[in-house]
């Protein structure tokens, strides 16, 4: 019997293990060979060995720390967001019954993010925006959202939010929707306040789900490329300029293979501490309760 | 071992000909002359022309259509984002895919196309007899701007008298100006008329009047955002400081030149007009100024030339009636006028090169180029100068070919888009507030190395800056 | 069901509020897309922002639909996103019932299929297209279904792992032991238990395929375009032709909106079902 089981289980994954590891380790592979060299797309020009220099070149660059902190920042303030917001308002939706708004909310999650990037750069725009429009008009005075260095960055991420919350706002519903009522009904006789009830009840039970929801926000994020290629371009100077944007830039642009590829192993490499850090708080989530 | 691997993986992708063979090729001697003398019957061939979608893009595939009705062959006409093409030529040459037969490209991307090999020496071509259209007039281009767009001598090919493409999209930096805003400010001439500013100095003193005079609009706008639009602002503006023409960022060793004093002065310049510019200029790119000035809340802006049209599109422009144009202002050198726009070049994998050829002369011809004009595509061809009706709808024609005369250039080697990359991030930090000089001569170290890294040799002419 | 104590009157307008108020900041510009769609060129930047108050007219989706590629590529994105997700969700639900069955070194090959996930597509772009160009499969319907698997089927495969934990194992059991193949089984028991989680999935994979712009850009030239990349081509060099550009976006969210509202019941039930267990 457990023999059977084991080859039925690998039959089972089999397709999917092979069709992913046809189409990342080829590419992988390629990536850290190319890496090691001067290499222009086309073949015409001459590919030169030239070892780790690039890796050294690249840590060489302060470009490449902005992008690195300009990613960091963005991920991790646009998830953060992502997630209290999405949690807050998926709370009110399910104490207030208002269950009819979710769809209306899920729209900014099927708009083309290319389009979002096109709507949002018009909406932040100083002189013709509608945004400092109202906010000039209720007496506010107009923001300067996307000439500086700082403000560019915060109104990327705004517009992060405003494309993704919906994403978790229903994950989190769906898991306020199917918490048990035990817990609550053994909270209400200890007499605990609504604000203990949320913080000791309600709270853990949606970890688990919490950090489902952040592992792939996360992931997501750390990628993003269309709304940063439509509002800002990478600038003003190199200030949105995010990793996944440099590579494309590099790569696409530059025409500079070699030097996108070490850009690109090196990005995975911070993806992976990245991401085995939150495994480790996933597990300490899972397994602690 | 993974070399070899990697090495056997590429070489196992077919070439171009495993696909090409299905195709019955005729002679181009037994195809018959359909039209014009030379243009030859090409039923069942299908020509792909790779372009962006732009002013020109009407007319020109209304041309093709024609070509197709004429000639029988089958043109596809693709149509992408511009941003996207430079990429997808390379790669889909690299994969030899002979995707495309006609390409269209910026021509500060030539390096790339030509050193990888990308396109076919035209020179060849326009000398033979079979293919060539005999009234094509190449002379009839203006000199300087088929230099630019054509000709390619950075780098590793040195053949002066190859030709590698032709104009496709004519574009000079120019200025544009509200006549009504200008009057009622006072900023007239001795004819009492709207007077644009001729020098930044006298722009500076304009935009001061503008401000105060009307404090809801924008006195000025230029396209400020990093990378293409940055250094395209500054070109201008360095070489009328002083800056070497036609290239002020280099030497012919790509040895950084843009650090000097000109450099400085130019960057300052632009410095002290910030506060006159919207305080998110650094977003600006050509499409933001473009609405900007459309919408009628600038009083003087810069663009290329290929977004004129729209100003003067009263569908698309409150400025329509208003709306008028001048050279970009200059220095103490003169005003030399920046030059940018898009070549056409016949891709070396191409499947049907010589029914591409006769396409490629069919749209850049002299004998289309009015009608081409007058449908808002922008033609480096003195007659398309010189014709009364053209000048009547675009009333900015004659501005550039005067402009050409004492043109200024990016570069076009194949560093050239990191190099520009490199220069407009740093220019955007100088406009943020860091210091000009310092910064300037960071960036022409970091220009140094890069030309270095890509194979060209900088040293040639001097040590690191 | 949220137990909650009797909120006055008050508190629960504040919070109706509160929503009301998010959702605005989250709809609005939506609609500012969708009624700028039927605006002249004129309209569209006017400040106040006209969203009734205009001339309405359907030339945008008359000349999106004419004179421009836009129905064939809204047919080949159709196609893109349906094969995919059907693809992801054969290969994904497969493999998530093999990992949360067996236990064959799950937990690694699980986070082996997130790393996939975490793999920016930009780094595998070139490369791929190199193989798929010596395949033959650049610009043809196959190839962007089979390189969306990349991003969806880790997905499909940690949601689908979920769900299957929550199948109890006592009922797979009592099937195998009535003489039942494990085909059988998983078709017949396993299945039907976790459809609202296949919906839920198929149609997250199916947004994330429908929108995807990168890979779509590299792996297609003009036979199997999609529909973000001819939206993007309404954004020229000179000028964005905002009227084609909001009409033909306007219409793009179309299907997916369809799909979420046909399964909204699925949905919220699926994800519910997946995502939180004890």
């Amino acid at each position: 019997m457990p023999r059977t089981r084991k080859t039925v289980g690998y039959a089972l994954i089999a397709p999917a293990f092979v069709s992913l590891f046809l189409m990342t380790i080829y590419p992988l592979a390629y990536v850290v060979f190319v890496s090691l060299h001067h290499w222009a797309i086309v073949p015409l020009i001459p590919r030169v060995f030239v070892g780790f220099q690039q890796y050294i070149s690249l840590f060489r660059d302060s470009g490449f720390y902005q992008s690195v902190s300009a990613t960091l920042v963005y991920t991790c303030a646009a998830v953060a967001a992502e997630m209290l917001l999405g949690f807050l308002l998926a709370w009110l939706i399910a104490k207030t019954r208002m269950l009819w708004i979710r769809l209306l909310y899920l729209l900014p999650a099927v708009t083309t993010p290319v389009v979002v990037g096109l709507i949002w750069r018009f909406f932040l725009a100083y002189n013709l925006g509608p945004i400092n429009y109202f906010l000039s008009s209720v007496g506010l005075g107009r923001v300067n959202w996307l000439g500086g260095s700082t403000a560019a960055l915060m109104s990327i991420i705004l517009v992060d939010i405003w494309q993704w919350t919906p994403f978790t706002l229903l994950i989190f519903l769906s898991g306020l929707e199917s918490l048990d009522a035990d817990p609550y009904e053994a909270a209400v006789v200890d007499g605990a306040s609504g604000w203990q009830i949320l913080r000791y009840v309600t709270l853990p039970l949606l970890l688990p789900v919490a950090t489902v929801i952040l592992l792939f926000r996360l992931l997501d994020a750390f990628k993003t490329f269309d709304i940063i290629y439509m509002v800002t371009g990478g600038g003003p100077a190199n200030s949105t300029e995010v990793l996944s944007y440099k590579i494309w830039h590099t790569a696409f642009f530059q025409n500079r293979i070699g030097y996108a590829a070490a850009l690109s192993i090196v990005t995975v490499v911070i993806a992976a501490l990245l991401l085995r850090s939150l495994i480790q708080v996933m597990r300490n989530a899972i397994h602690g309760r | 071992m993974l070399r070899k691997l990697v090495g056997l993986l590429i070489l196992l992708a077919p070439g171009p000909g495993f696909a090409a063979g299905q195709q019955e090729k005729i002679a181009v001697a037994d195809r018959p002359i359909v039209y014009g003398g030379w243009l030859r019957s090409w039923s069942g061939v299908e020509i792909v022309l790779s372009t962006h979608l732009g002013s020109n893009s009407d007319a020109y595939k209304q041309m093709c259509l024609d070509f197709e009705r004429i000639t029988g062959a089958r043109v596809t006409v693709l149509e992408e984002s511009w941003t996207d093409l430079l990429g997808k030529h390379l790669s889909s040459f690299a994969a030899r895919n002979g995707a495309y037969d006609l390409v269209t490209f910026f021509y500060g991307w030539f390096g790339h196309y030509v050193e990888g090999g990308l396109l076919q020496n035209l020179k060849q071509w326009f000398a033979g007899q079979q293919l060539a259209d005999p009234h094509y007039a190449m002379e009839d281009f203006i000199p300087a701007v088929l230099e630019v767009y054509g000709r390619y001598k950075a780098g590793f090919y040195k053949d002066p008298d190859a030709l590698w493409a032709v104009p496709y999209k004519f574009d000079v930096y120019t200025a544009q100006y509200r006549a009504d805003l200008f009057e009622s400010a006072g900023i007239i001439g001795p004819d009492g008329r709207a007077r644009p500013p001729a020098t930044w100095k006298e722009l500076l003193a304009d935009a001061r009047i503008l401000a105060d005079r009307f404090p809801d609009l924008t006195p000025v706008v230029m396209p400020l955002a990093v990378d293409d639009p940055m250094v395209s602002t500054y070109l201008p503006v360095i070489c009328s400081y002083g800056g070497a023409k036609p290239n002020p960022w280099y030497d012919a060793h790509l040895y950084p030149r843009f650090q000097k004093e000109p450099g400085v002065l130019a960057i300052r310049m632009l410095k002290q007009l910030m506060p006159f510019m919207p305080p998110d200029v650094l977003n600006y790119d050509y499409d933001r100024v473009n609405i900007l000035m459309a919408q009628g809340k600038a009083a003087y802006a810069l663009n290329w030339n290929a977004h004129l049209p729209v100003l003067l599109d009263p569908s698309k422009s409150k400025i329509a009636g208003t709306v008028r144009f001048d050279h970009t202002p200059g220095g103490v050198e003169g005003r030399p006028q920046g030059l940018g726009g898009w070549s056409i070049g016949l891709s070396s994998d191409s499947r049907n090169p010589e029914a591409a050829f006769q396409l490629l002369q069919f749209l850049t011809g002299r004998k289309r180029a009015v009608e081409l004009a007058l449908k808002g595509g922008s033609v480096a061809r003195f007659s398309v100068v010189n014709d009364q009706e053209v000048v009547k709808r675009y009333p900015y024609y004659p501005l550039l070919v005067e402009g050409a005369k004492d043109a200024v250039a990016r570069g076009s080697d194949r560093s050239w888009t990191e190099i520009q990359r490199i220069i407009g991030v740093e220019l955007n930090k100088i406009l943020l507030g860091a210091d000009e000089r310092q910064v300037l001569l960071e960036t022409a170290r970091k220009v140094f190395d890069a030309a270095q890294e890509a194979g060209y040799d900088p040293a040639k002419s001097g040590p690191r800056p | 069901m949220l137990k909650r104590k009797r909120a006055g009157g008050l508190v629960r307008l504040s919070q109706q509020v509160v929503l009301l108020l998010g959702l605005s900041f989250f709809i609005f510009p939506v609609f500012w897309l969708i009624s700028s769609s039927f605006k002249h060129d004129v309209d569209i930047f006017s400040l106040p922002v006209k969203l009734l108050a205009f001339q309405p007219t359907l030339a945008n989706f008359a000349r999106v639909l004419e004179t421009t590629t836009i129905p064939r590529l809204a047919l080949n994105s159709l196609f893109t996103a349906g094969a995919n997700v059907v693809l992801s969700l054969l290969i994904g639900t497969l493999a998530a019932y093999g990992i949360s069955r067996r236990h064959i070194r799950g937990q690694s090959l699980l986070l082996w299929f997130l790393g996939v996930r975490m793999f920016p597509p930009i780094v595998a772009a070139v490369p791929l297209f190199m193989v798929a160009a010596a395949l033959r499969l650049v610009d043809t319907g196959l190839i962007l279904p089979i390189v969306h698997l990349l991003m969806n089927v880790p997905f499909t495969i940690w949601m689908m792992k979920s769900f299957i934990d929550d199948v109890p194992l006592e009922v797979e059991e009592s099937a195998l032991m009535d003489g039942c193949s494990h085909w059988t089984v998983l078709r017949r028991v396993v299945l039907p238990l976790i459809r609202p989680g296949l919906v839920a999935t198929g149609v997250f994979c199916f947004i994330f395929s429908w929108n995807e712009f990168l890979l779509a850009t590299v792996f297609t030239q003009r036979v199997a375009t999609t529909l973000p990349i001819g939206i993007s081509s309404f954004v020229t060099k000179e000028q964005i032709l905002w009227g084609p550009l909001t009409a033909s976006a306007t219409l793009a969210t179309l299907p997916p909106m369809a799909l979420a509202w046909i399964f909204n019941r699925y949905l919220v039930r699926g994800l519910t079902f997946g995502a939180v267990k004890p």
